[in-house]
């Protein structure tokens, strides 16, 4: 990005999880390896070869600022976002009067094919029972635009209302996205982040059928196991986070307590397969060295990458080998806490940011939950299995998509 | 508001202009952006939106790599067909480009219920009496449905595989935003192509709501009555002038202006006062550098819904309330409702008009102005019943 670019702050930020269902439960149940994960609760998936997810508990719908007639367009995992946009709005303090220019706030999110309750629907198409309301009732739940513009109404936000879909890589794109629309200067505010959830008859029977899932019946709790050994696949999460990115002088000037910074995007197509990465780690590299140069470090100066690590053998070993093409394994450490979350899909790469940059403010690194035995094919040093105390000023993200499409972020500590 | 494209004002040339130098286009009608624009002087209005499907065409002679058909959906073949006609059309290839710094921005539809054709056996043997799903007895009979049936479905596939035949490897996006998706696509990759990322981007959008889930389901929301939605693709290549000349590659047009606006009333709530429609069309032009007595045609999305249509018409009516009025046209009077296409196909069209001078009687909606061919500045703006606006300002060549 050119010498111009405005500095962008995070001055607000949410989540709804299976590690907690706030942004600070969230990041606590991660550094205490809390793990919700076990047979699925939300379908019957007895019959499935994979039958548990990381899943969101407890859950109740935050109903400020929701009409009976807008809380019918949300389905599960905009539920998730609605609460985690609340949550991070209000330590924004966005909602209160006056603090934002509508036409220079926009939306911008990471949007999952997932969640609506495709089981049902599925039935009544089959049933042919199209014109009906019940039908209409499901289907307002399923346009990927209506979270954004949903989550525009909530700020009063008249700038553009954006979705992004490319899978896994969704939401971090979406904060890319965001970071630059900040740093270019053609808005003040946006609220970015993610939400999804795939754990449906439907959608989870497809990752069964590409053998994505780990089988690790027997024992889920260590089934997400990101650069181990024994690893066999990811565990499905679900849920939401939601991030305030807002022009330094303005959060400045209205007193918002800033959270942390953004300072470098990388976004890359590995244009290789749509399910895997290229061998030689193809564009996460060039991803990673985007956002290096776009944030004006070296890669000795970041200390900490939450990376993709989704628990799978193909992914973690590639990961891995591109982030030591890129950084010196003695001074930047890495962990995957999917290992707490599960795969939160198109969600992931917002709640990943989220934590990197709570792991600076905190100065600690996450740990390697699960990790038993690193695979000698991971040449990279990962955390502890218990949180550690870091000295940093930066952390990474990645996020890698099935289509191809990578994504690094860059957290700057405040 | 958004991205202002060009530093430099419409009576200049920059390097750093960035400009349109191919277009590709599928849809009912046929391949190719003179097939299309043909019909507005030779074809009726198609009544439904069976007619707008695309069906008889064969993909495999336009597609590089033909295996493709048999991996994705429908809506993404026809995309695809449409990104490899704008390559063909603007003279890159996987040979010419440099794959670091070329782009692919896409306007996606969301994944359809037809995708899950797949299930269909497995979902027969597991419903009940009622029509319902049995959870259970899904698990067993799952297994039988295509191990690819997932990826079937992914809205990013036209992204995954159009980056695999060009090796464009750079920064992408793919937006699922429905009417405003093409703009997205547009304005994600000049901000790319600004911040010196890239050189070149492919950018454009597919549709294909023909189906019935969708029909039934915005029926009861007034939706398509006069302009019924349609199946189709629409793809640009969008650089640097620089670039262009570069390779020597023929101008379309050059892009001004392009931003996104909402009305933040949540689903369905367009308000047809539109303010904030007439708010971006002023900050557009703004951006653009142009005033409206410069403006020589606007192309409007007409999409049939009352409050959608209501809005745009309040927009141009309060915009040019003190200057003369251009003709304002639509696509969709012979297009149908192009959806996430829209707002890329219709350069094709004004391409057209400014060549022979003239917009077709065909596709002139409500009480308009004349065309003058010498305003070269030509506006395009996307309406969707979320209340969420786009606005292109283009200068054609």
């Amino acid at each position: 990005m050119g010498t111009n670019k405005k500095r962008v702050v995070i001055t607000g930020m949410g989540a709804v999880s299976p590690a907690g269902n706030t942004m600070s439960e969230t990041w606590n149940g991660i550094i205490e390896g809390k793990k919700n994960v076990g047979p699925v609760e939300i379908f019957d998936a007895e019959k499935f070869s994979t039958n548990f997810a990381y899943q969101v508990k407890d859950f109740k719908l935050n109903r400020q600022g929701l009409t009976d007639e807008d809380a019918k367009f949300l389905n599960r995992s905009s539920e998730f976002a609605w609460n985690a946009a609340i949550e991070a709005a209000t330590q924004s303090k966005i909602l209160d009067k006056g603090q934002t220019n509508p036409v220079r706030t926009a939306v911008c999110l990471g949007v999952g094919v997932g969640s609506t309750p495709l089981a049902w629907h599925h039935g009544v198409y089959m049933a042919d029972k199209l014109e009906g309301d019940e039908f209409v009732k499901v289907h307002r739940k399923n346009f990927p635009n209506t979270l954004s513009n949903l989550v525009a109404k909530l700020l009063g936000a008249k700038g553009a209302t954006s979705t992004i879909h490319t899978a896994c890589a969704s939401s971090g794109q979406a904060l890319g996205e965001a970071y630059e629309m900040v740093a270019n200067g053609e808005y003040e505010v946006v609220m970015t982040g993610g939400a999804d959830s795939m754990i449906n008859p439907f959608q989870m029977a497809g990752f069964c059928l590409l053998g994505a899932l780990s089988s690790r019946v027997s024992d889920p709790k260590s089934a997400s196991r990101p650069f181990d050994s024994e690893r066999d696949g990811f565990v499905l999460g679900e849920g939401a986070c939601m991030l305030v990115f807002e022009e330094y002088e303005h959060a400045k000037a209205r007193g918002a307590t800033i959270l942390g910074e953004i300072v470098g995007y990388g976004v890359t197509e590995s244009a290789y397969r749509i399910t895997d990465l290229h061998p030689e780690g193809r564009g996460v590299i060039e991803s990673m060295q985007m956002a290096l140069s776009d944030a004006h470090i070296k890669p000795e100066e970041v200390g900490y990458i939450n990376a993709h690590g989704t628990s799978t053998l193909l992914n973690d070993k590639i990961e891995s080998l591109a982030i030591s093409k890129v950084f010196d394994k003695t001074r930047t450490k890495v962990s995957s806490t999917k290992s707490t979350t599960g795969h939160l899909i198109s969600a992931a790469g917002a709640i990943e940011f989220a934590v990197a940059m709570l792991s600076l403010k905190h100065q600690v690194y996450p740990p390697s939950t699960n990790l038993k035995v690193q695979d000698p094919g991971c040449d990279v040093t990962l955390t502890p299995g218990t949180p550690t105390p870091m000295k940093s000023n930066y952390a990474l993200s990645n996020s890698v998509g099935f289509g191809g499409s990578n994504t690094s972020l860059i957290a700057k500590r405040v | 508001m958004n991205t202002t494209m060009n530093k430099t004002n419409s009576q200049n040339s920059s390097a750093d202009d960035l400009v349109i130098t191919g277009l590709g286009m599928l849809t009912a009608n046929g391949l190719g952006t003179e097939t299309n624009t043909r019909l507005f002087s030779e074809a009726a209005s198609k009544k439904s939106s069976e007619e707008y499907k695309v069906v008889g065409f064969n993909p495999a002679p336009h597609l590089t790599d033909r295996k493709v058909i048999k991996a994705v959906s429908h809506r993404d073949v026809l995309g695809l067909v449409a990104m490899e006609d704008c390559l063909k059309n603007s003279g890159i290839s996987a040979q010419t480009i440099n794959p670091d710094r070329t782009g692919l921005y896409v306007g996606a539809p969301p994944s359809s219920y037809e995708d899950l054709h797949n299930y269909n056996d497995a979902a027969s043997a597991s419903v009940d009496a009622y029509g319902v799903l049995n959870e259970k007895a899904f698990g067993e009979h799952f297994r039988s449905a295509s191990p690819t049936t997932l990826l079937n479905g992914l809205p990013n596939n036209v992204l995954c595989y159009g980056a695999k035949t060009l090796d464009a490897r750079g920064p992408n996006s793919n937006y699922t935003t429905m009417e405003t998706s093409s703009h997205m696509a547009v304005m994600g990759a000049s901000r790319a192509l600004r911040l010196g990322r890239i050189d070149c981007a492919v950018v454009g959008g597919y549709t294909a709501h023909s189906n019935k889930e969708f029909i039934s389901s915005m029926k009861q929301r007034g939706y398509g009555d006069a302009t019924p939605v349609a199946e189709g693709a629409a793809f640009a290549t969008l650089e640097t002038r620089a670039n262009a000349e570069k390779r020597g590659a023929k101008i379309v047009c050059k892009v001004l202006a392009c931003a996104a606006a909402s009305d933040a009333a949540g689903p369905f709530q367009t308000n047809s006062a539109s303010p904030a429609l007439t708010d971006l069309i002023k900050q557009t032009m703004a951006n653009a550098k142009v005033q409206a007595c410069d403006v020589g045609v606007i192309m409007t999305s007409a999409s049939g819904l009352k409050s959608a249509d209501q809005a745009e018409q309040t927009a141009v009516n309060t915009v040019w309330s003190s200057a003369e009025k251009p003709v304002v046209a639509a696509t969709a009077t012979r297009w149908g409702n192009l959806m996430e296409a829209g707002g890329i196909a219709e350069i094709g069209f004004l391409s057209d008009c400014y060549a022979k001078k003239s917009v077709p009687e065909s596709s002139i909606v409500g009480t308009t102005g004349k065309f003058n061919p010498e305003k070269r500045t030509a506006m395009i703006v996307r309406t969707s019943p979320w209340g969420e606006y786009s606005c292109m300002i283009v200068e054609m060549c």
